[in-house]
């Protein structure tokens, strides 16, 4: 019957089609969109294909540290010369900058967290790139990277995870103490110093082997801290280490690629030109006008007032204990600067009593009342006046939100007051005051008789303000623990580290925390 | 009491009838009789009697009877009553009519399941079936809104009063922290793609907004039914996709008597509520009691004003169809233009639909075709989800100091670094989006043998989206650009594509197996998903008089090179899925379910590529049984457990491996993947009962449910170190979330004759969410945005407490300084409070009456025990604000804080988020248009909408949902500056032909 045929027919298709859908697809989840590597299992990562590329990376890691959170924000909101206050309805932000300033953060808080996946997250990436290559260029200027951002974890949390280049999501990374990590910054440093080349005028961004030396300077001078079988002492600032940190700055010296800006022009080094215009930066970050990409702006943006110009978000201050320790003639206390005072009013460094525009007229606060900075601030109920504010990377009025002006991490300054250090350290307090005194000439500032422990700690400070190291300093120093302006409790030893974040804790079961928290 | 109103009722029925018929003065005659139950000889009270073919009418009496005049033409009666089977008889010259009616078989209801339909009361699973009467009614951009509550257990929550605004559909709760929440969208048999095509990122440099709705694409008058599968034995039939309950949405097709059906309407609506902020003087008097003595600017705004409008929205639809006994087809048009109550704000629909059906081979081959196409213009306000200090345009007008003049002397908006002028912003925002989406599904259907069919289903469902987002560079945004004099400006557009392929086989047997009936479902389908887009944008523009994206290339590279940013992405996934269906009736009384689906994805990873989802659901009509109580005409129990999935968590990435190139140049790992990744795992247990009585006058449905949702999507952070941007591993996590609740739906028909009918539904849900004690872990959401709030959050995934419990400092009030205090301490402890924004009762009551020719119905709705996080007084009605020359509302203004407190993110803004609204209330009238020739029906009518809300909540409306979410972590119930919801009044006319 034709029915029938049709129907044995049909079903015959009908078999066919359904056999042939069955197996139409393997269901592969085809990555669409970038390079592909394929993952079979949670214990292994692949290698990066492009080490070079991998390296890029590892640099651009280093952008995020121009925040005005994170690492700048643990190291600088948490010491003597520098306040984030609470103004009214401003910068409330959750408690993270009062919390930073009176010692009283703890394992979730904002910057404890990040920057414990940020720092970490940049060795990381410099330890795939290692593994990727066998370009001995590659591999020293990703160990100088690796050693940067670890010894930012040495410091902070005194505890460093290590993962291999190939070790999966499921593994659980091992734990280095802070002495053992120490060590393997400085075997970094060592191969970096071995193979990096020199220094090229105008390009602080690429590793150089002055940047890795500044750098072993910086690690051997904490290492006493960071050996310490208790972080908070006694430290052991053995006479090698100083030596070799002296040496160290005597190559950097020998190299010639440095020297320092001419008396008067103390803020042309963090100025929109100071690529070409400064010799004082060793290691940094390269911006141009309107391509940037280690920003400085929030320098300014986070402590001028919103009628100001450029308008700022009226937030960080310095502290009045800070300020009154100026000699104000110190041309590093504060100058008019070209290109800023006569567009704008704004001064460089710091900036207390009335504020006016380019045209000398008084600036106004948002409710109308004159517009003075005054030295004292409250940590929870300032007004929108309080605290002098403090310029170092002027505004570029070419591009204010992206401006040129390159960010520094490592400077020749820095090295030569880390060299005075490590003499004074060593017993030879007539060669650190040598040192001192020829900056303080330089800069303007009068002449001290015999440089001790204090007035080491104060040179830093009047010499490197807001620039990102003052936490170590002060605990190198013994004075990170004591009372400031609106810190009028001295904090216990465990505030020498940060907790390890709780939900690294949960994740990793080999990290401890830290005590005390 | 009773029957005084009955009567009363009664005359006031009889009495519009007559006014009805006072234009009809034909020769009369009197019929009457008495209406009787066929099987008891009982009296039928309040029955219907109807002369054929007219509006003429009477009810019978307390003794079921009945006098009628009759014209002379007329030819026959119709006798009717709820639950009875309807009889028109012939005059034939009588005078005397008596009828029996028999009680039977009211309309069959049918529901819609997945893959077919059942009889409702061989529904073994909890499903609501809803009907075109039964939707909400008004301005309605999208088919959820039809459904809002409507449906027991299932929460549609408006995110605010944006037209076309995303909605949450929850159906039984929510279970994912960090996959979709909402239901499967099967529309017409094809399963959506229910993604955005162009995001909601219309980054204006003000904040990022969310997406509209993609739904919008149906015209709600192009729907028949919708049919929400809620529990796991209705959904497992979707597997993998069935976790959160599936919303089936049936659409209209034709008939060989499809009238020419036309509707026009207009609506006014304005701002149902506005923020009662310190007037002009007021402001000057109480900045001054803060310590701010100059703050007066001259003039008198009410910046609300002048961001609001009344906007008029309108609505066309023509639809018609026709056939015969083997072919149907319908034509359906629509337009929409809905103005939005805030300036430069709308949506502008256009949608076209095409239907046919055919049956050929001597009714062996059953053939449909449906065509769907839409285009949306949408406009954005520039309203975002998490603006800062400046706010956005609703933020900057709340706050814009109201001495404040819009202008300079010159004519140019005054603007300064620390006041974006609302105006400003409204005049140089502009942000427009246009989707078409096309949506099309062909079948075939041969019947095989009386029992047995097979179907073939192609469905192809297109959507393509295009925004343009401009900001004018005149506008205050950023530091001025040197070189030019103005701002930097953007232009963006972003575009997006997603394409959904569809085809399935099914086979169905329905058949006897020893006299009861057998019926079985046999499946495959395999649907494939693509989906691309791009996003280009530029910044520091030059000529300020193009609007940027127009021209992107309208910048100076040299100057800028890091002017331009543009991203792309193209991805592709894959379903392929067996299913199959036995259904068994048992004689009549016991009805036997089970299903099977197995699905595979390319979601899953390479380890778990397959997940099977079964169900077992059996329902026993008591009311079949001799022994049980008669009053119940039906009397079913229904109990179900199944396994459904949810698959809706971000797709690329997670489960293999991948290397990127970032935009600086620079290689690094994207993701740390997990190949044992699999789906989200809800294991439902349902009970419920239906029920009817009095002749199927009052029935309804009881439910519990008990869900488990295992293997929860989680990023779980992975042990440092990780690549960079690889922090969190997507893992199952071994802790599971608990829903229960209880859903109760009962509709009465309270008055039911020939003129005078009332009917009343009410549903109400009770739920319960509780996230499993074991877990030890903590997951934040509910991000808080601001001046002085970065960082903030005020939600957390915690063991124990319902999902976005709100973690928050105990605030307990002000100091003598009008300072916060804080229960612990100096307030930077954050506490559990035992508050979460997940509702506990939603209810909702449709009353629906008629008196003859005139219609009424109102519809409250209610959502109880929940509370609602206020980042808008958190952020800008704060007292110190006015030291800041920021206006802040009269309450603020009276809070007794103090001009230096801060506002830091706590349970002051937490608030009790309860209320009722009379949604909706509309009145209608149908003419008589015997002799009006061509129309067949006209009907012209006044709807209301979100006409009264009661609520303690200070914001505008505790119905909202601003999206907060953090790391892809939905927030839930926090209101930032959301748009303002309209109070609508439309008029409009229905006709037929």
């Amino acid at each position: 019957m034709k029915s029938n045929f049709l129907k044995g027919g049909f079903w015959l298709a009908l078999f066919s089609v359904v056999a042939g859908f069955s197996a139409c697809t393997d269901l592969d989840d085809a990555v669409e969109g970038g390079l592909r590597e394929e993952v079979v299992d949670n214990e292994t990562l692949p290698l990066l294909q492009d080490p070079a590329a991998g390296l890029t990376a590892t640099y651009n890691q280093l952008n995020g540290l121009t925040d005005q959170a994170g690492v700048f924000a643990m190291m600088e909101h948490t010491t003597d010369e520098l306040i984030g206050p609470t103004r009214g309805t401003d910068w409330s932000d959750f408690g993270v900058w009062r919390q930073l300033h009176s010692h009283t953060w703890n394992a979730v808080h904002r910057d404890v967290v990040n920057n414990f996946n940020n720092l970490s997250s940049g060795y990381f990436q410099a330890t795939q790139v290692i593994a990727a290559t066998s370009d001995n260029s590659l591999i020293s200027q990703a160990r100088f990277l690796r050693a940067f951002f670890m010894m930012y974890m040495v410091d902070f949390y005194g505890q460093v995870p290590f993962r291999e280049a190939t070790e999966g999501g499921a593994i659980l990374p091992r734990i280095e103490s802070r002495a053992d990590a120490t060590q393997m910054v400085i075997d970094d440093l060592d191969f970096a110093i071995a193979n990096l080349p020199d220094f090229t005028q105008g390009d602080i961004g690429t590793a150089s082997k002055q940047a890795a030396e500044a750098l072993l300077m910086k690690v051997l001078l904490n290492k006493g801290v960071w050996t310490a079988a208790d972080p908070a002492g006694p430290y052991d600032f053995n006479r090698a280490d100083m030596d070799r940190i002296i040496a160290l700055a005597a190559s950097i010296d020998g190299s010639g690629f440095f020297e320092y800006e001419p008396t008067g022009e103390y803020f042309q080094i963090f100025s929109p030109t100071n690529s070409t215009d400064s010799r004082e930066p060793i290691f940094g970050i390269v911006n141009e006008t309107g391509n940037t990409r280690g920003n400085t702006r929030n320098r300014h943006y986070m402590t001028m007032h919103y009628n100001q110009n450029p308008s700022g978000w009226n937030g960080f201050t310095t502290l009045s204990g800070f300020y009154n320790k100026w000699d104000q003639d110190d041309t590093r206390f504060g100058a008019e600067y070209p290109g800023v005072t006569e567009v704008s009013g704004l001064r460089a460094g710091f900036l207390e009593g009335q504020q006016f525009n380019e045209n000398g007229e008084a600036l106004t606060d948002r409710a109308g009342d004159p517009l003075i900075f005054t030295p004292e601030v409250d940590l929870f109920y300032s007004t929108e006046r309080e605290g002098v504010r403090v310029i170092k990377y002027v505004p570029d009025y070419d591009n204010v939100d992206n401006p040129g002006n390159d960010y520094i991490f490592l400077r020749y300054a820095d090295v030569k007051l880390m060299e005075a250090e490590a003499q004074l350290r060593a017993g030879n307090a007539g060669a650190a005051t040598t040192i001192v005194n020829e900056l303080r000439q330089i800069r303007g500032a009068q002449p001290l008789g015999t440089v001790d422990e204090m007035t080491m700690l104060d040179e830093r400070g009047f010499e490197l303000y807001w620039e990102g190291w003052r936490r170590q300093d002060q605990i190198r120093f013994g004075t990170f623990l004591g009372t400031w302006a609106q810190k009028p409790d001295a904090s216990d030893n465990s505030k020498l580290l940060f907790p390890i974040p709780d939900v690294q804790l949960a994740a990793n079961p080999n990290l401890v925390q830290n005590p005390g928290y | 009491m009773k029957l005084t109103t009955f009567r009363f009722m009664r005359g006031f029925a009889v009495l519009l009838l007559f006014l009805g018929l006072t234009g009809v003065a034909l020769a009369q005659s009197a019929v009457s009789g008495t209406i009787t139950d066929a099987e008891s000889g009982d009296p039928l009270i309040g029955a219907s009697v109807l002369v054929l073919g007219t509006s003429t009418g009477t009810v019978t009496d307390f003794d079921g009877n009945y006098t009628l005049n009759v014209p002379a033409n007329a030819e026959a009666l119709v006798f009717s009553y709820t639950g009875y089977t309807a009889q028109t008889v012939t005059l034939d010259g009588r005078t005397t009519i008596d009828v029996m009616l028999e009680s039977g078989e009211t309309l069959e209801e049918v529901v819609v399941v997945g893959y077919g339909t059942v009889k409702k009361e061989d529904a073994t699973g909890a499903v609501v079936a809803l009907d075109a009467e039964d939707f909400q009614q008004g301005i309605i951009s999208s088919p959820e809104q039809l459904l809002q509550g409507r449906a027991a257990g299932v929460q549609i929550t408006q995110s605010s009063g944006e037209p076309g605004g995303g909605i949450s559909v929850r159906i039984r709760g929510t279970a994912s922290v960090r996959g979709g929440n909402g239901p499967l969208y099967v529309v017409d048999g094809v399963p959506l793609d229910n993604g955005n095509t162009v995001g909601g990122s219309g980054n204006t440099g003000l904040g990022n907004s969310s997406a509209r709705n993609p739904l919008n694409f149906i015209n709600p008058n192009d729907i028949e039914s919708i049919n929400v599968l809620k529990d796991a034995s209705a959904a497992a039939i979707y597997g993998a996709r069935g976790a959160n309950g599936v919303v089936i949405i049936k659409t209209k097709s034709g008939n060989s008597s499809s009238p020419v059906q036309f509707n026009v309407s207009t609506a006014f609506s304005s701002v149902a509520n506005r923020f009662d902020l310190l007037s002009a003087d007021q402001f000057i008097a109480e900045a001054a009691e803060v310590g701010a003595n100059d703050v007066d600017r001259g003039a008198n705004v009410d910046w609300q004003d002048e961001i609001f409008r009344n906007a008029v929205s309108q609505e066309y639809g023509l639809s018609f169809g026709g056939g015969n006994d083997n072919t149907n087809y319908r034509l359906s048009f629509g337009y929409l233009d809905q103005e939005g109550v805030v300036v430069k704000s709308g949506l502008e629909r256009l949608n076209g639909r095409i239907s046919a059906n055919t049956t050929t081979l001597n009714d062996r081959l059953d053939v449909s075709v449906s065509l769907t196409a839409s285009k949306i213009d949408d406009q954005f306000a520039p309203i975002v989800d998490d603006a800062g200090f400046e706010g956005d345009l609703l933020g900057a007008a709340l706050q814009a100091n109201p001495t404040q003049p819009i202008r300079n002397e010159d004519g140019t908006f005054f603007q300064a670094e620390d006041f974006r002028n609302p105006v400003a912003i409204s005049e140089y925002i502009d942000d427009f989006a246009e989707t078409t989406r096309l949506l099309a599904n062909v079948s075939a259907t041969l019947h095989l043998t009386d029992a047995l069919n097979y179907k073939i289903t192609y469905g192809y469902d297109d959507a393509t989206g295009t925004r343009r987002t401009d900001r004018n560079v005149r506008l205050q945004v950023g530091n001025r650009l040197d070189q030019t004099g103005f701002f930097p400006g953007l232009g963006a557009i972003s575009t997006g594509t997603n394409r959904n392929q569809l085809i399935e086989h099914t086979l169905n047997l329905d058949t006897e197996v020893g006299g009861n009936r057998l019926q079985a479902l046999l499946g495959f389908s395999y649907q494939k998903f693509n989906s691309e887009g791009s996003f280009t944008s530029a910044t520091n523009l030059i000529n300020p008089d193009i609007r940027p994206s127009d021209a992107l290339q309208n910048v100076n590279v040299n100057e800028f090179p890091r002017s331009f940013n543009s991203t792309s992405f193209i991805n592709e996934e894959e379903l392929q899925s067996y299913f199959g269906r036995v259904n068994y009736n048992l004689n009549d009384r016991f009805l036997l379910t089970a299903t099977l689906r197995v699905d595979g994805s390319t979601r899953f990873g390479e380890n778990n590529k397959y997940g099977t989802f079964p169900s077992f659901s059996a329902a026993w009509r008591l009311s079949e049984e001799d022994w049980f109580p008669e009053v119940f005409e039906t009397f079913k129990l229904r109990a179900g457990w199944g396994i459904t999935g949810n698959q809706e968590f971000p797709s690329n990435n997670l489960s293999t491996g991948a290397i990127i190139v970032n935009n600086e140049g620079g290689q690094q790992l994207a993701n740390l993947p997990n190949p044992d990744l699999k789906w989200e795992e809800t294991t439902q247990l349902n009970i419920g009962v239906d029920f009817g009585f009095n002749n199927g006058r009052i029935t309804g449905s009881l439910d519990y449910f008990d869900k488990r949702t295992d293997d929860l999507l989680f990023p779980a952070i992975t042990p440092a170190p990780v690549p960079p941007g690889a922090g969190t591993r997507f893992i199952n996590l071994e802790n599971p979330v608990f829903n229960d609740g209880i859903e109760l739906t009962l509709s009465a028909v309270v008055i039911d004759n020939a003129n005078v009918g009332w009917t009343s539904t009410l549903t109400g849900a009770y739920l319960n969410n509780e996230f499993d004690p074991d877990f030890e872990g903590l997951l934040t959401t509910g991000a808080i945005n601001g001046q002085g709030l970065t960082g903030a959050f005020v939600q957390a995934i915690v063991g124990g407490q319902p999902l976005n419990t709100y973690l928050v400092r105990d605030f307990t009030g002000f100091d003598d300084a009008g300072n916060a205090t804080y229960a612990n301490g100096e307030g930077d402890v954050l506490t559990l409070i035992g508050s979460d924004p997940l509702p506990d009762v939603n209810l909702g009551w449709l009353n629906q009456f008629n008196f003859g020719r005139l219609d009424f119905s109102f519809f409250l709705q209610g959502v109880f025990g929940f509370d609602v996080y206020n980042n808008t007084a958190n952020a800008i009605f704060l007292r110190p604000n006015l030291r800041n020359a920021r206006n802040i509302t009269v309450d603020a203004a009276n809070s007794g804080e103090g001009p230096n407190n801060f506002g830091e993110a706590s349970s002051r803004f937490l608030e009790k988020g309860d209320f009722v609204r009379l949604q909706n209330a509309s009145i209608g009238y149908n003419f008589d248009t015997a002799g009006w020739g061509a129309v067949s029906s006209l009907r012209l009518f006044v709807n209301g909408q979100n006409l009264l809300l009661f609520t303690d909540y200070s914001g505008l409306d505790p119905e909202v949902d601003t999206n907060k979410s953090i790391n892809g972590v939905p927030s839930v119930g926090i209101d930032y500056t959301a748009y303002p919801r309209a109070r609508t009044v439309q008029i409009g006319i229905n006709a037929t032909f």
